[in-house]
């Protein structure tokens, strides 16, 4: 039952992709596949989000829209520095503000990235298996965590200059932004946890990255406010255990501190008008294009040009090859470690 | 199975649980004699027998055999019922290879794990200076300790190196054993980290005499547990090292 959703996107997905030449949106409606989930609601790939948690085909707001995978390798990688300072640039006069949020992405892709703590405890498990074991361990590598997820960005508000803000609370997300035409962007700045990247971006768009060590020496982690749809505040709310009333606690803690910086350093609510939910893979923001033909071509991944603020290992790549990269990288990390001879780890005396 | 009805509720009912009783006290009556003969030990090493030449009636522990006893009755083999366990304070420019740089951060712990066993072997060879003939690593783990002391954790088994002497001859046994503070003064020891080994193995130097002097006491004596533990001194870069040696020996039981 828990993927059927997933089954009849696929579905619709395909048989759009089948009719490429007259592209066909399905006649479902997309608010069906709206659920709810332990931090807000989530949907599946297929299903765009606009503001107020209304849902619309993909193919409403976008044109050539293909599924992503592990094949669409894109063109290249830029890494970029994370900010330094706790506030991004306020928005200027004249600008609009356009927040976007997501939980977590859905859409796995060819982008593996793992933290410098991801690795050293990789190398940790690695070593403390040979120690016991005696033997060299199978990897360690991980696609399912590894690997980014995208995010769609569809943009179509061309009413002024966009100061666009992309939240992520969880991390590896890789935003991928296509842009109707006549769309002006300002500034854009993203927020998130490990690594964090953004696709198709044009290079004069200035952009500005906060995550990692800067988003946790700030103290910054995208929350949202705690509702009633969540099944968290439900579960809460009918057990009043004091786990349950601890962590409620420790939300609305979280989701104050965030709120605070947030009107801090873009001077609106965090909550007001923004675009989200816990669990999507795009967002429109702005208006759905009135005509079929005003629909944007959309920009797939394969190809693209990425800017990642900076990890320890990041790769863009088939899945074989990321297994053999991350397990040489784990392996030079043991090698090091032990000073080259890896008998020292053995017990025998 | 065709029959009375009644004869099958007195067969389930009845028959039945008086047979099991019977077996198990049947059982029961083996396994007490087995103890003063071949004793099962519980535990990990539950499904091992302990073989003793000594008939001794005061060995069971609250859930198997006391491993004092398990370790004098095979005194000349490897056990992990005679062990040897250390809890030291490092820094981690004390584990670096002459030349070798300092790893990042965000590794330290790491280098320290994989550089634990390399210590817990350098521990062993203390071992085999001072209490031991033998000694093997059984595990070495490391974590973070404070100001910026990583603490290692090792357990080592070992074969004493003295003999465990000579047992009175009687019919029956009785088990002893005995717990001393080491050092035996009761004072902890203040090292630098990097000195600390030196005093480690002055500590077992000092349990084996302990059990050398209960020897020519009593005429026998086995090491079965040697405990050391560091703590950071908070006034100073300095250790604080103490601990305890378990020994334990056989007596003649008194009245028989």
């Amino acid at each position: 039952m828990k993927h059927l959703g997933a089954i009849a996107v696929l579905a619709a997905s395909l048989f759009t992709l089948g009719c490429a030449e007259e592209e066909i949106i399905p006649q479902s409606d997309p608010n069906q596949f709206l659920r709810s989930d332990i931090r807000g609601f989530k949907t599946t790939p297929g299903i765009a989000v606009g503001p107020a948690h209304e849902l619309h085909w993909i193919q409403e707001a976008v044109q050539g829209y293909t599924p992503t995978d592990f094949k669409d390798v894109p063109a290249t990688l830029n890494i970029v520095s994370p900010m330094i300072s706790c506030y991004f640039r306020e928005p200027a006069e004249g600008e609009k503000l356009a927040k976007v949020y997501v939980g977590r992405g859905q859409v796995r892709t060819p982008v593996f990235a793992a933290s410098k703590q991801t690795i050293a405890k990789r190398v940790e498990d690695w070593i403390e298996h040979y120690k016991v074991r005696g033997n060299r361990v199978t990897s360690r590598a991980s696609v399912n965590s590894d690997s980014m997820k995208l995010v769609d960005v569809i943009v179509t508000d061309t009413s002024a200059p966009l100061y666009l803000v992309l939240q992520a609370e969880t991390g590896n997300t890789l935003w991928n932004l296509n842009l109707t035409e006549g769309v002006e962007l300002a500034h854009v700045a993203v927020i998130g946890q490990g690594a964090t990247g953004v696709a198709n971006i044009d290079e004069s768009i200035p952009i500005e990255f906060m995550n990692n060590q800067a988003a946790d020496e700030c103290g910054v982690i995208p929350v949202r406010k705690p509702a009633d749809h969540w099944l968290f505040v439900q579960r809460a709310k009918a057990d009043k255990s004091s786990v349950y009333k601890d962590a409620m606690k420790k939300n609305k803690e979280m989701y104050k501190k965030y709120a605070t910086w947030f009107e801090r350093s873009f001077n609106v609510p965090s909550e007001k008008s923004v675009i989200g939910l816990n669990e999507a893979s795009h967002f429109i923001v702005g208006p759905l294009p009135e005509t079929m033909g005003a629909r944007v071509t959309y920009k797939p991944l394969k190809d693209a040009h990425v800017k990642i603020a900076s990890e320890t290992f990041i790769i863009a790549t088939n899945k074989a090859t990321y297994v053999k990269e991350h397990d040489a990288l784990i392996s030079g990390h043991v090698m090091k470690l032990v000073g080259g001879d890896l008998s020292t780890l053995s017990t025998d005396s | 199975m065709r029959g009375n009805p009644l004869k099958i509720f007195f067969a389930v009912f009845i028959g039945l649980p008086i047979v099991a009783t019977v077996i198990l006290q049947l059982f029961g009556t083996v396994m007490m004699v087995s103890v003063a003969h071949q004793v099962q030990s519980g535990g990990s090493d539950a499904d091992r027998p302990v073989k003793s030449k000594y008939k001794v009636d005061n060995v069971q522990g609250d859930r198997s055999l006391r491993a004092g006893f398990k370790a004098l009755s095979n005194v000349s083999a490897l056990s992990e019922d005679r062990q040897v366990s250390v809890s030291t304070q490092v820094a981690l420019k004390d584990l670096l290879d002459p030349g070798e740089a300092k790893p990042d951060p965000d590794f330290a712990h790491v280098f320290v794990k994989a550089r634990a066993p390399r210590l817990a072997k350098e521990e062993c060879a203390r071992l085999r200076k001072t209490l031991a003939s033998e000694c093997v690593v059984e595990r070495a783990t490391a974590g973070k300790a404070y100001d910026g002391l990583y603490r290692v954790s090792m357990t080592l088994n070992f074969i004493q190196r003295d003999s465990f002497g000579e047992v009175e001859q009687a019919d029956t046994h009785s088990y002893h054993e005995i717990r001393e503070r080491l050092p035996i003064s009761g004072r902890t020891i203040k090292a630098m980290p990097a000195s600390a080994g030196k005093k480690r193995e002055a500590l077992y130097a000092e349990a084996a005499r302990l059990c050398s002097k209960l020897r020519a006491s009593e005429g026998n004596c086995a090491i079965y547990h040697v405990q050391v533990s560091e703590r950071a001194d908070r006034k100073s870069s300095a250790v604080e090292l103490s601990g305890h040696v378990r020994l334990s020996f056989l007596q003649k039981s008194a009245g028989f």
